[in-house]
C-alpha cells in the first residue's frame, strides 16, 4: 500500500501517508483515505516524507481534499516534503492553499 | 442460422486425404462451409481468395508447414482475427507451445471429437465477435477523434499570429494535446502569448482549451489588461471545471515598442528570456502565481513581472513535458541538459538545437506527457502593420455618424487601480461613429495618454528612471507599490466629436490629480526631446494632429480626425 491513512482518537485529526510515486494510481486510494472523514472541521496532514515524485494529477488530488476538508476554511498541513515534491509544490505556489511545512 | 446469410466458411489445411472428409463432414454438422488445401503454400492461397472465416492447420506438411503458413495468414489478416486451430497428433508441450508461438489460437488433438470441436468452435465465434466489436468501436472512437481534433484547431489554433520570429511546437503524448498555446495582438499593439496546460492530456484536457481560447480572444482584441483576462480565463474555468482539474498558464504581454514584455506565471516552469548573440540566459521568470481555475477570486494584481527587452532577445515558454521527457535509460531531460541545448554555440537557431538535443536523449522512448515549446524573438516584424489611416468605405455604418457629442468619463482613486478605462471609452466611441480602421490607432493614443497620466501624474514616477535595465525592474516595482498603496487620485477624460469640411474631429482631454509640470517655460515637443516622456509620447504625435499641456502640465489634449466616408 502506497497511502496509509490514521485517524487519532478523537476523530479530530486524519493523518495521509503518501509513499512512492504520488500521481494518478493513487487516485482512488487516495480518495478513500479521507472520504468517510466528517471533512469540515477536521485537520488533515498529509505526510509526504515517503513520497518520492508527484505529478499534476496529485495537485488536483490534494485540491480535491482541500474542497472535501471545506474548500476556503480547510485545515490541511503538507508535512516532510522532499527539496524535489516541495519544488512542485512551490511551482503551483500550493502555499497560497495548503500550510507547507 | 438464417438462409439469407450465407454460411461460415472453413478453410481445412491437411496433407491428408481421409482427415479432410472427416473434418469436412464435422464442420457440415456445425454449418460450415469449408474449402481444402493440401499444404501450407496452398492454404496461403486460398486464404487470400476466400477470406475463411476459421482456418483448421496440420503442422507436417510438403512444401510449407503448418507454422510458416500460419506466419504469413496472421501478419496479412492484421487487425482481423481470423482464428487459427492446429490440428496435431502429438500432446507433447512443447509442440503445443510452438503452435501457439507461430501464431495459432489453439489446437485440436487427432483423432477429432465432434463435442470438443464444437466447443472449439464456439469459443473461437465468440472471440471473433468480441473482436468485430472492438474493431467497430476503435475505428468510430478514431474517426471521432479526428473529427474532434479539426473542431479544436480551427477553434483554438487556427487564429494564432504566424510571423517568422514566432516558432513553437506541440507535440502531444496521444491524439490531443492537453497544452495549448495561443497569440493575438491587442489593439495597442502589445502581443500576448499564452502557453497553457492542463492537468492531465487527452480528450478531457484539450475540451478545457476551446472556453479559454474564447475568453483569451475576445478580451485580448477589446483590449483588455492580462491581470483581466486572467481573471475572465479563472472564472470561465471555475464554472465549468470540476475540482481537481486546473490550467497551469504562462501569459505574457511583449510590449509594442519591445522595451519589456510582462509575464504572468502561473503554475508553469520558468520562461526563459535569453540574450540573442551570446545565447546566455538573462532571466529566469518563476512561477508567482496560482493554476488558474483553482481558486473562485483570483488575485491577479501580484502575479505580474516586468522584464527589459532589447532588439534580438529571445522570449522562451515550455510545458514540463520538455524538462520531464523520459530517456529509454528512464533518465529526466531535466533543466540542465534543457540550458545547455540552448547555450550551445552552433548555426542551429536555439530552437533547433533544443529539438535536436531532447530528440537525441529520448531516442525510441514512448512520450508520456505533452510538450510544448515556444520561442518569441524580440524584432520589429514581430509587430503588427499599422492599420492605415484612410476613410471607411461607402455604404458602411459610417453615413451614421454625422453630428456632434461629447463624453466624459472619471475613475477617481481605488477604482483606479482596478479598471482599465481605455476599452470602455474605445467601445464608446466605436457606438457612437462606427470607425473599425481607426479602433487601433485611437487605442493607442488613449493607452498612452492614460498611461502618462496614471505614472507621472497620479503616481508621480519619473520616467527617466527607465533609462538602465536596473531602474527599469526598479521602476515597476515602484509603479506596484504606490499603485497598491494608492488612497486618492483621478484621472478625468473629456472627449468631444465635431464635424469640420468633410473631416471628424476627436478632442481628448484628459486630466490627471497630479502636480503636473511647468510646460510654459518649454514647448511640448522640448519636453520629448529631454527624454523625460518616453516613446509613447512621440507615437500619440505621430497619430494625432495636435498634442499640447495645459494648466499646470496635468492636463494633455490631442486631436485626432479622419475623413467622413461620402
Amino acid at each position: 500500500m502506497s497511502i496509509t491513512s490514521t485517524v487519532s482518537d478523537n476523530g479530530q485529526k486524519v493523518t495521509i501517508a503518501v509513499s512512492g510515486k504520488f500521481d494518478f494510481q493513487l487516485y482512488d486510494d487516495f480518495r478513500s483515505a479521507y472520504v468517510d472523514t466528517p471533512g469540515v472541521g477536521v485537520e488533515y496532514i498529509v505526510d509526504l516524507s515517503g513520497a518520492d515524485y508527484l505529478d499534476s494529477s496529485a495537485l488536483g488530488m490534494l485540491l480535491l481534499l482541500r474542497e472535501h476538508a471545506g474548500g476556503e476554511g480547510a485545515r490541511i498541513r503538507i508535512v516532510n516534503a522532499s527539496p524535489e515534491v516541495r519544488k512542485i509544490l512551490d511551482v503551483a505556489n500550493f502555499g497560497k492553499l495548503f500550510d507547507i511545512e | 442460422m438464417s438462409p439469407a446469410e450465407t454460411a461460415p466458411l472453413a478453410l481445412i489445411v491437411d496433407d491428408e486425404l481421409t482427415n479432410r472428409m472427416i473434418l469436412r463432414s464435422l464442420l457440415k454438422k456445425q454449418g460450415y462451409d469449408s474449402v481444402e488445401a493440401e499444404n501450407g503454400r496452398q492454404a496461403v492461397e486460398l486464404f487470400r481468395e476466400r477470406q475463411p472465416d476459421i482456418i483448421f492447420m496440420d503442422v507436417m506438411m510438403p512444401e510449407m508447414d503448418g507454422y510458416e503458413a500460419t506466419r504469413i495468414i496472421k501478419a496479412e489478416a492484421g487487425n482481423r482475427f481470423i482464428p487459427v486451430i492446429f490440428l496435431t497428433a502429438v500432446t507433447d508441450e512443447e509442440s503445443l507451445l510452438a503452435c501457439i508461438d507461430a501464431g495459432g489460437d489453439d489446437f485440436l488433438v487427432k483423432p477429432y471429437d465432434q463435442f470438443l470441436l464444437q466447443s472449439k468452435i464456439r469459443a473461437m465465434e465468440r472471440i471473433a465477435g468480441l473482436n468485430r466489436e472492438i474493431q467497430g468501436m476503435y475505428s468510430l472512437i478514431h474517426r471521432e477523434q479526428e473529427i474532434a481534433e479539426q473542431v479544436f484547431n480551427n477553434a483554438v489554433q487556427k487564429n494564432n499570429i504566424v510571423n517568422p520570429f514566432v516558432r513553437s511546437m506541440i507535440r502531444p503524448a496521444g491524439t490531443f494535446s492537453g497544452d495549448m498555446i495561443l497569440s493575438e495582438y491587442s489593439p495597442s499593439r502589445d502581443i500576448h502569448f499564452l502557453l497553457g496546460d492542463f492537468t492531465g492530456h487527452g480528450l478531457s484536457a484539450a475540451l478545457g482549451a476551446m472556453p479559454v481560447s474564447e475568453v483569451f480572444r475576445a478580451m485580448t482584441a477589446k483590449g483588455f489588461t492580462p491581470e483581466e483576462i486572467l481573471i475572465g480565463i479563472n472564472k470561465k474555468l471555475r464554472q465549468f471545471l470540476p475540482v481537481g482539474m486546473f490550467l497551469g498558464v504562462q501569459l505574457i504581454s511583449i510590449s509594442h515598442d519591445l522595451e519589456s514584455v510582462s509575464v504572468f506565471n502561473c503554475g508553469m516552469p520558468d520562461l526563459l528570456i535569453i540574450d540573442g548573440p551570446t545565447r546566455q540566459i538573462k532571466h529566469h521568470v518563476r512561477s508567482t502565481g496560482l493554476p488558474l481555475g483553482v481558486v473562485d477570486n483570483l488575485d491577479a494584481r501580484d502575479i505580474r513581472q516586468t522584464l527589459p527587452l532589447t532588439e534580438g532577445d529571445h522570449i522562451l515558454m515550455y510545458s514540463d513535458g520538455l524538462t520531464e521527457a523520459w530517456s529509454e535509460q528512464d533518465e529526466e531531460f531535466g533543466v540542465e541538459r534543457l540550458e545547455a541545448a540552448i547555450r550551445e554555440p552552433g548555426d542551429d537557431s536555439i530552437f533547433d538545437s533544443i529539438i535536436r538535443h531532447l530528440e537525441a536523449f529520448c531516442g525510441q522512448r514512448e512520450q508520456a506527457d505533452d510538450i510544448t515549446l515556444i520561442k518569441i524573438t524580440c524584432d520589429p516584424g514581430l509587430l503588427p502593420a499599422i492599420a492605415e489611416h484612410e476613410p471607411v468605405q461607402p455604404g458602411s455604418r459610417a453615413q451614421a455618424t454625422e453630428g456632434d457629442w461629447e463624453y466624459a468619463f472619471s475613475l477617481k482613486d481605488q477604482r483606479l487601480r482596478e479598471t482599465n478605462p481605455v476599452p470602455i471609452i474605445i467601445n464608446h466611441i466605436m457606438e457612437m461613429e462606427a470607425i473599425e480602421n481607426e479602433r487601433q490607432s485611437l487605442f493607442t493614443v488613449l493607452t498612452e495618454l492614460y498611461v502618462n497620466a496614471l505614472d507621472h501624474g497620479v503616481l508621480g514616477l519619473d520616467s527617466a528612471m527607465k533609462s538602465d535595465p536596473a531602474g527599469f525592474a526598479r521602476y515597476f516595482q515602484e509603479r506596484e507599490k504606490r499603485l497598491a498603496e494608492l488612497q486618492h487620485g483621478s484621472v478625468t477624460f473629456h472627449l468631444s466629436v465635431e464635424q469640420e469640411d468633410g473631416r471628424r474631429r476627436l478632442l481628448l482631454r484628459v486630466e490627471d490629480s497630479g502636480s503636473g509640470f511647468d510646460h510654459s517655460a518649454r514647448s511640448a515637443r522640448e519636453v520629448e526631446q529631454t527624454g523625460l516622456s518616453g516613446r509613447g509620447i512621440l507615437l500619440i504625435r505621430d497619430l494625432c494632429d495636435d498634442l499640447q499641456y495645459l494648466g499646470k502640465g496635468n492636463i494633455a489634449q490631442a486631436s485626432y480626425s479622419w475623413t467622413l466616408a461620402s
